[in-house]
């Protein structure tokens, strides 16, 4: 076929894609204005968003067949791919550029709605209301992708000095810096996270369109908050480790703007999965759970926006585009109208109880929540401080990463102690007998554990402080769960192992929560370590060595690279440690070629992983004599950020997974 | 009573994290200035505080001196107005003749120059409108690409 054809195919199924959602968005406004809901009417709004996003994969899959295909005439396909180009980054390049991330976005939240559609049987009456939150958004992004940045655009429709017709030989090849494994899934997994906070959006617009209030919608909606925060995570994650693996400069996070985007809506989604359990077991919390998820949503667009608009500079920098105007309109109005609703429903959702007392689950939570969305205001204010220091002071200034560690970290260590404290208190009223008796062998052991970092040189009292509160955690989770372990294992003699895994599999909420704690502590603790990073920067001739402790990086020669793609050069260094050779590590330098009116250079960095700390070597430069310019760093613990990266995906899955006892009976569709 | 406990509690810790926030944003904010701006305000004496200039690193005026990580350059900014940058550590992979940067650092009177202690580059995406496939094909050489982070 024809690839003009099928451009033509993709821009005409998206055009009855968005004509769909339009119809199911009025039909369901339709819907919601009556007192009983027409069974009719409601089925032609579901009906219609379901075309939606039948027609809407179509037409990415149109832009797949075409980014495969490599037909130039695409404008998109022609700016993102190349001949040269693995067939499998051509088809990531679907998420490499603006009109694709926004065409893949919107496919995502028309699929999440999709799916909650064939899935959700449980209120008719909700649905009309879903819909309109559903494909309002829904409509704001189609209407993006077909006018705004319209992603099937030919090559003379977007330059008019193009001949018409033209078909270039070789497209403009994609940035190398994200042909990485990590790059390919960091934006999918960001943008189903991002998106999957739609469904409790729309569940809490619901619950202000029909007046009902009782829990129900916290059940519908808490393993779709649990996915959205799991993608989330893991989107988080993917893209600090790309960095850290493919960016050479050492670091995983730099308080970038574009990563704040992200980390905001997180901070604001984890104080969310908290607070809800209060509504759900004691009716509190309401128009609070209700603030906190429409404004998760709003700050998962907040985020895109401020990753398109160029409103504060960022190394993500992506090309200033009109598009930033219709995110700051569409995000304004909005915002204004979902609060402004939410405040006139105000009197329906107060509390049932109140806080009865200061050592509590409730207080621990309300606390929680206080510091969450207490970090997630700092660190909006230092992202957006170029515009606040213009309004208070007239001088447009910006704060770095010193801001960001300075404020952040004494909350942190706050809600680390609240973590470790959290999960044991009791509801309503706590003894305070039953609490220390709870807590002190934990804290013998992070006493200890400190005790034991103090006899081996750490001095630093914020690292003393921060290896406390972290350990406090890991303790006082591990102890609670090796306790009720050692309880079931002595009243139904099972296994000790058995007990262990019954219990995370039988209450995977609680003790998959208290995993993903773990993963926090270790974390923060991987985190912590960047104190002890050491940096050297060493010019080497074939033949010197460097003595980085422990290690020792010896150049044995420096090698040429000369592939179709690429050229560049390759140190190849004899790594030992303690006098004995461990590995031979091969940092390159390289410059991809086709990728640019001037070549770009990259670094290919070698890691020597281990869990006390990573090397990491990166190659800077080679000179007329052969020199190579090292640059060797040691990353202390850093190891343990991946490892508790992992864990918090895995004690999320325990969290998510439904309980085994439940097989058989119809799970509620959440 | 419990209760104004609660509260009371929260409102000091809110109260806290905005006094905090406020304060370490005051000490750490860098300003944005121009080269007029900064030589201005430098003119009687030392102002003492650090800028953050942006803009085109001159072609031509990249060079390493004493040993690699001390690299000189000019940056001309916005209103075509130049001035000599020194920077010490590794540059970024972007780093190149009329690369957009933003250098970090305090002012240094004596020599004219700023004295810069961190430096960004922005990314070659900055060129995704300027991608054209008509000069490309002229030049034999597709034209950089577009939307990707970069390098720091």
């Amino acid at each position: 076929m024809n690839p003009l054809s099928i451009n033509s195919a993709g821009k005409t199924a998206l055009w009855c894609a968005f004509l769909f959602t339009l119809l199911s968005f009025l039909t369901a406004v339709a819907a919601a204005w009556r007192r009983e809901t027409p069974m009719g009417l409601l089925t032609v709004s579901r009906r219609a968003f379901l075309a939606g996003f039948t027609l809407t994969t179509i037409s990415t899959g149109t832009l797949l067949v075409l980014l495969g295909t490599h037909s130039f005439q695409n404008a998109y396909v022609w700016a993102h791919t190349s001949t040269t180009l693995p067939p499998f980054y051509s088809l990531s390049a679907l998420w490499a550029g603006q009109e694709g991330s926004l065409l893949l976005w919107v496919w995502i939240l028309l699929g999440y709605g999709a799916l909650l559609l064939v899935r959700y049987r449980e209120s008719p009456r909700m649905l009309p209301w879903i819909l309109i939150a559903l494909a309002s958004t829904a409509l704001f992004f189609l209407w993006l992708t077909l006018h705004a940045a319209p992603v099937f655009e030919t090559l003379w429709e977007k330059f008019p000095e193009a001949p018409v017709g033209m078909v270039p030989e070789e497209g403009a090849g994609l940035n190398p810096l994200l042909q990485n494994p990590g790059m390919v899934v960091h934006p999918p997994l960001l943008y189903l996270g991002y998106v999957g906070f739609v469904i409790p959006f729309a569940f809490a617009i619901a619950v202000l369109g029909t007046g009902r209030t009782d829990a129900f919608w916290l059940r519908s909606t808490r393993r779709w908050s649990m996915t959205a925060w799991l993608f989330l995570t893991l989107g988080i994650l993917a893209g600090a480790r790309w960095a850290y693996v493919e960016l050479g400069w050492g670091g995983y996070w730099g308080w970038d703007p574009v990563e704040n985007a992200s980390f905001i809506p997180w901070l604001t989604a984890t104080a969310y999965i908290h607070s809800v359990m209060i509504e759900e077991r004691r009716g509190m919390f309401r128009i609070w759970n209700m603030f906190l998820i429409i404004f998760t949503y709003i700050l998962c667009l907040f985020g895109t926006f401020l990753t398109r608009s160029g409103l504060v500079s960022s190394v993500h920098s992506f090309a200033n585009s009109p598009i930033g105007t219709y995110f700051a309109v569409f995000l304004g109005v909005g915002g204004f109208l979902v609060f402004g609703w939410l405040y006139m429903c105000r009197d329906r959702l107060r509390s049932v109880h109140r806080i009865e007392s200061f050592l509590s689950r409730e207080a621990a939570f309300l606390f929680n929540n206080v510091i969450i969305l207490s970090m997630a205001f700092a660190v909006l204010w230092g992202t957006i401080y170029p515009m606040i220091s213009e309004f208070l002071t007239g001088e447009r200034a910006s704060v770095g990463p010193p801001y960001f560690n300075k404020v952040l970290f004494p909350l942190a260590m706050l809600l680390l102690l609240l973590t470790a404290v959290g999960p044991i208190i009791a509801w309503r009223r706590a003894e305070p007998e039953a609490l220390k008796r709870n807590l002190a062998r934990p804290l013998l052991w992070t006493v200890a554990f400190c005790l034991g970092l103090l006899v081996s040189g750490v001095r630093n009292i914020a690292v003393l402080a921060g290896f406390f509160a972290s350990g406090f955690v890991l303790f006082a989770n591990l102890d609670d769960y090796f306790s009720a372990t050692a309880v079931r294992h002595r009243n139904r003699g099972e296994h000790y192992l058995k007990s262990a895994w019954n219990l995370l599999r039988k209450n995977g909420r609680r003790y998959g929560g208290y995993l993903v704690h773990v993963g926090i502590a270790l974390l923060i603790g991987g985190v912590m370590g960047a104190y002890y990073n050491r940096e050297r920067e060493v010019d080497l001739l074939p033949g010197d060595t460097a003595i980085l402790e422990p290690y020792s990086v010896k150049l044995e020669r420096v090698e040429e690279i000369n592939e179709a793609n690429r050229s560049g050069y390759r140190a190849v260094l004899a790594v030992s440690e303690n006098g004995r050779i461990v590995e031979t590590a091969t940092p390159e330098i390289s410059f991809f070629r086709g990728t640019g009116i001037e070549r770009q250079r990259t670094s290919e960095v070698d890691i020597l992983p281990r869990l006390s700390g990573d090397l990491y070597l990166v190659l800077a430069g080679v000179d007329e004599q052969g020199r190579a310019g090292l640059q060797l760093r040691w990353n202390a613990l850093v190891g343990w950020v991946w490892v508790g990266g992992g864990l918090m995906f895995l004690g999320s899955l325990f969290a998510l997974a439904p309980p085994p006892s439940r097989k058989g009976v119809r799970r509620s569709p959440a | 009573m419990k209760k104004t406990r609660v509260t009371l509690a929260v409102a000091l810790l809110v109260f806290g994290v905005v006094y905090l926030v406020f304060a370490v944003s005051r000490a750490e904010g860098i300003v944005y200035k121009k080269v007029r701006e900064i030589r201005a305000e430098n003119a009687a004496r030392d102002a003492g505080r650090s800028y953050r200039l942006t803009g085109n690193v001159l072609a031509g005026t990249i060079e390493h001196r004493l040993d690699k990580r001390t690299v000189v350059f000019t940056v001309k900014d916005e209103d075509g107005e130049t001035m000599p940058v020194m920077y010490q550590g590794t540059v970024p992979d972007t780093f190149k003749d009329g690369a957009e940067v933003v250098v970090s650092g305090k002012y240094d009177r004596s020599a004219d120059r700023l004295e810069a202690t961190e430096l960004l580059t922005k990314c070659p995406s900055k060129y995704q409108g300027q991608a054209n496939p008509i000069t490309a094909a002229q030049r034999k050489l597709p034209p950089s690409n577009a939307s990707a982070p970069s390098n720091r």
